[in-house]
């Protein structure tokens, strides 16, 4: 008897399998990507509660329309156009008790709060000993513009393997379309009974295109029925709580209809719960196999030989019946039910660059405009600045992106664009991401710790989230010590934290940078500083030499780290002034 | 064969932290940390704070560094909420996989699987270190016991020994824990936040200890420095939920509806010092009650453009009207700690009677 398919929380499932693991790395796939929601939940599963956040490897993949920047400690990396980056996956590295682990998560939602939280998605979680990837996921690592990524170095420096099931596989669509790989197609095996749950309408704005396009799809279905009159069922996304109307292609649902034994079926939504996931069971020689992912029942998902990009894992052999509550809870409905769902048009988004690339030695950025575009009819910004080419400092900018929009009277019919600035290989990565010289006290001490700068500030203008001390002094001003006491030690404490959590040589000298970059910045035998000023930077300098004066004992992979603590002893104040902090 | 596969539903994460659209939590939390300093949001009972001290405490016997401790502290918790889900009580954060957890086959184990996605800031720990310190029971360096922090919990014992699938073992090593958790302890707790409070305790004294929040009638007794706050809090803690309920009515409701009338402005000056309130002191300067859409939107969009998260918005006003993403909203409103920590302060310092 096979168990019936249960119900969780993707993120539940997640923090489970990683327990009280160390994430390494982590690579992400989606097609809308939805920043708020992804630095809320996936990313604090994977950066143990934001403590790693900056020290691992973290790629995400969206499609090229959702792509709008990445954000502080993670890079998000734009597909290449022509093909539609449908693929939902969420890859996570781990080390656990001095052993490796991976944890592949695929399915049908977005990294976005309906992929996660709201809508009806099906997931599928896998997790085995050692890093290894599926074949499938492999592959993307070896394209050339992922190649590129932190999580593609991460995975060549580690010689991450590939993996394989017997019983199970996760296929994709980047060297051949989906539809040639499955079990019953590959084995010239008919199939006798098929379910297919393929939601149309616009949820996610990631099927804007699939009732158009499902015709291609079900005639590679037809062509592969054992018999005329083989039943088919199909699990069509329910109009509303109450109706027994459904979204689809009534057209070509006939023209379905007319060689096979069609059953409709809609899923209701139950409260703002919409279904999304997407599912083929056939069964061919009396066992049925199951492909549960990203692909949506269209040509494009399956059949097009450069069509999307999908993800998929198929199940073989599943048995002579499909396991309980698997496919969705449903209603029969008839043809006459089915409607042309209404997509919401969205604007288009203003193309004009081509491509932006960073040089270093010159400080500027060479932009590639579409034909037809140029300086005369597009802005572009640069954190939220007008761009100057010429003069880019990119060690000062944590989003490396542009953003261009249209200038006239084209602003109302486009929304803004987002293209990645491409940075040379022999570049800083993103773990070293500012130039030292560009970067101030602020900055360096903001990082202390691991946690991104935050953009408040102090009263005296100062940002916040670095204790800073570059301060125009008026008559006005205040030294926010109290503020800046309580800061400082949370900093002192996050670094202690995240010298307990590193695992890896690459994350020591991501360390060591950052203290040596603190402890550089704070000199406060600096000409022209305020007497406050100066006595802040020797509070600062103790307070990281009394940190890293505790890893005297520490292991070999830390010696880089706990040799500092001897070397800056003689630099070390004997004394700080005390301030009244009330 | 289909191990592994399942439909997704909401997480079970029974306590995770609430979106914040406008940003009126985080001024909340200011408002607060004027107010109650010593307590937070979670902070609810003195039970919890024994534990977290014992955890704490047992956490430095068994172990040398602070992250170590952290572990171990999170590995207490969750076994002393796997305990509690046995014996039928409920809430506490991370119910609901406790109860999951203790009903496994094989349960009870120690093996350590989180109880909520960010059981170190959502759970105990990250509720009582805070106020610990405050307390003075609590290092500042250090996640160690000082002053009277060990006297607090003597009794408590060392360390237990729980063994796998034998609740027995487990009834009896919390049990025999939990003998120290008496009446004194409480008693010493209160005393203890009064003193680091005085002005709260003459205040809350003056309104007799009553339940429902009275900021006003607080503010009178509460001393000049932390009377604007008090004032402040008394309009602003029932006003903002209504904001906040408002502003999710918009952007569930369709688009074509009409946008119901905002509440009045606030009245109460907003005092000197409060850091996060920029975003709202802008909008109050164009607050039109009949265009809750707009200036709800406005609002909403300085928050999250501060966040970094412009692209993200669940409401927008564009070309004189709403577009809304319910979408990318939360479902619900957690009006957590939407009274400024009144309840809370009342249930932990009022005398015993």
């Amino acid at each position: 008897m096979t168990a019936p398919v249960a119900a969780a929380s993707i993120a539940d499932r997640l923090a489970d399998e990683i327990g009280s693991g160390h994430v390494v790395a982590a690579l992400f796939s989606t097609f809308t990507f939805r920043r708020e929601f992804f630095e809320r939940v996936p990313l604090p599963l994977v950066t143990a509660e934001g403590r790693r956040r900056g020290f691992l490897p973290i790629t995400v993949v969206v499609d090229r329309t959702q792509f709008e920047g990445s954000g502080w400690g993670y890079e998000v990396v734009r597909a290449p156009g022509g093909r539609r980056w449908h693929a939902k996956l969420a890859a996570v590295m781990v080390e656990q008790q001095g052993y490796s682990r991976t944890i592949v998560a695929v399915g049908s939602g977005n990294l976005t709060r309906s992929g996660w939280e709201r809508n009806l998605e099906l997931f599928h979680v896998d997790a085995w000993w050692g890093w290894r990837l599926p074949e499938a996921i492999a592959a993307w690592l070896r394209t050339p513009w992922l190649r590129a990524s932190a999580f593609a170095k991460w995975a060549r420096d580690e010689r991450v393997g590939t993996k394989r099931r017997h019983h199970q596989s996760v296929v994709g669509s980047l060297g051949e379309p989906l539809w040639q790989q499955l079990d019953f197609v590959r084995r010239a095996r008919g199939w006798s009974e098929i379910h297919i749950v393929s939601p149309f309408g616009d949820v996610d704005d990631d099927e804007l295109e699939a009732a158009d396009s499902c015709g291609p799809f079900f005639d590679h279905v037809l062509d592969h029925a054992h018999s005329d009159g083989a039943p088919m069922t199909v699990y069509l996304r329910g109009v509303d709580e109450t109706s027994s109307r459904a979204y689809g292609d009534p057209a070509v649902l006939k023209r379905v209809a007319e060689h096979v034994d069609l059953r409709l079926r809609a899923v209701q939504p139950q409260g703002d719960r919409i279904l999304h996931a997407k599912l083929l069971a056939a069964r061919s020689n009396g066992r049925w196999s199951v492909l549960i992912g990203s692909p949506n029942a269209t040509g494009p998902a399956f059949v097009s030989p450069a069509g999307n990009i999908e993800l998929g894992c198929e199940f073989r052999g599943v048995g002579r019946t499909l396991p309980a509550e698997l496919l969705p809870r449903s209603r029969a409905i008839r043809l006459t039910d089915v409607l042309r769902p209404d997509v919401t048009e969205t604007k288009p988004r203003w193309e004009c660059l081509e491509s932006a690339t960073y040089h270093s030695r010159r400080k500027r950025i060479i932009l590639r405009w579409k034909k037809g575009h140029g300086p005369f009819d597009s802005r572009v910004l640069l954190e939220d600045s007008d761009l100057n080419p010429k003069d880019v400092d990119l060690g000062r900018v944590t989003d490396r992106f542009l953003k261009t929009l249209p200038l006239g009277s084209a602003r109302r019919k486009y929304e803004p664009d987002f293209v990645p600035i491409e940075v040379p290989d022999d570049e800083a990565d993103l773990m070293n991401a500012a130039e030292p010289e560009a970067m101030t006290a602020d900055d360096w001490l903001a990082r202390l710790d691991g946690s991104p700068a935050s953009q408040e500030r102090w009263g005296d203008g100062t940002r916040r989230g670095g204790v800073g001390n570059h301060l125009d002094v008026g008559a006005s001003h205040r030294f926010h010590w109290r503020e800046r006491v309580v800061l400082l030690d949370q900093k002192l404490r996050g670094l202690d934290a995240a010298i307990g959590d590193v695992l890896t040589k690459r994350e020591v000298d991501h360390l060591r940078r950052t203290v040596t970059g603190v402890w550089r910045a704070h000199d406060p035998e600096e000409l022209g500083l305020w007497s406050e000023v100066r006595a802040w930077r020797r509070w600062v300098r103790a307070g990281i030499w009394q940190v890293l004066h505790r890893l005297d004992q520490r292991i070999a992979l830390l010696r880089p780290l706990s040799i500092l603590a001897p070397r800056w002893k003689r630099a070390v104040p004997r004394t700080l002034r005390e301030f009244d902090i009330a | 064969m289909l191990e592994g596969v399942f439909w997704s539903r909401p997480s079970e994460d029974d306590d995770a932290r609430p979106t914040d659209p406008l940003g009126l939590d985080a001024m909340r939390e200011e408002l607060s940390d004027r107010l109650v300093p010593c307590l937070t949001g979670r902070t609810r009972s003195h039970e919890e704070f024994f534990w977290s001290l014992v955890f704490l405490r047992w956490g430095e016997e068994e172990e040398q560094t602070d992250e170590a401790r952290v572990q171990r502290f999170l590995h207490w918790e969750r076994c002393i909420k796997l305990h509690w889900a046995r014996g039928g009580r409920d809430g506490f954060t991370g119910v609901n996989r406790a109860r999951s957890q203790g009903a496994e086959h094989g349960a009870p184990s120690a093996f350590f699987r989180p109880l909520l996605k960010n059981q170190r800031a959502q759970g105990m720990l990250g509720a009582h270190l805070g106020p610990l310190r405050r307390l003075d029971l609590v290092s500042e360096t250090r996640l160690a016991l000082v002053e009277e922090g060990p006297s607090l919990i003597a009794g408590a014992g060392p360390p237990p020994n729980l063994r796998d699938q034998d609740w027995g073992s487990w009834s009896r090593a919390f049990g025999r824990a939990g003998k120290a958790y008496d009446g004194r302890f409480r008693q010493r707790l209160r005393e203890r936040l009064g003193t680091k409070m005085p002005n709260l305790r003459a205040a809350l004294t003056a309104v007799r200890w009553r339940q429902r929040p009275a900021w006003k009638e607080a503010a009178r007794h509460i001393g000049d420095a932390q009377r604007p706050f008090s004032l402040l809090a008394d309009e602003f803690c029932p006003w903002a939920d209504l904001v906040r309920g408002l502003f999710h009515d918009l952007v569930t409701m369709s688009p074509a509806s009409h946008a119901p009338q905002l509440p009045p402005a606030l009245s109460t000056p907003i005092p000197r010092g409060l850091g996060r309130w920029e975003p709202l002191r802008h909008s109050l300067r164009r607050w039109r009650r009949h265009e809750a859409d707009r200036v709800l939107a406005d609002l909403h969009e300085r928050v999250f453009r501060e966040r970094g998260y412009e692209r993200d918005l669940w409401m927008r006003w564009e070309d004189g009207r709403r577009l809304t993403y319910p979408g990318r909203a939360s479902s619900s409103v957690v009006p957590e700690g939407s009274d400024c920590r009144w309840a809370n302060a009342v249930r932990l310092m009022r005398p015993a009677r």
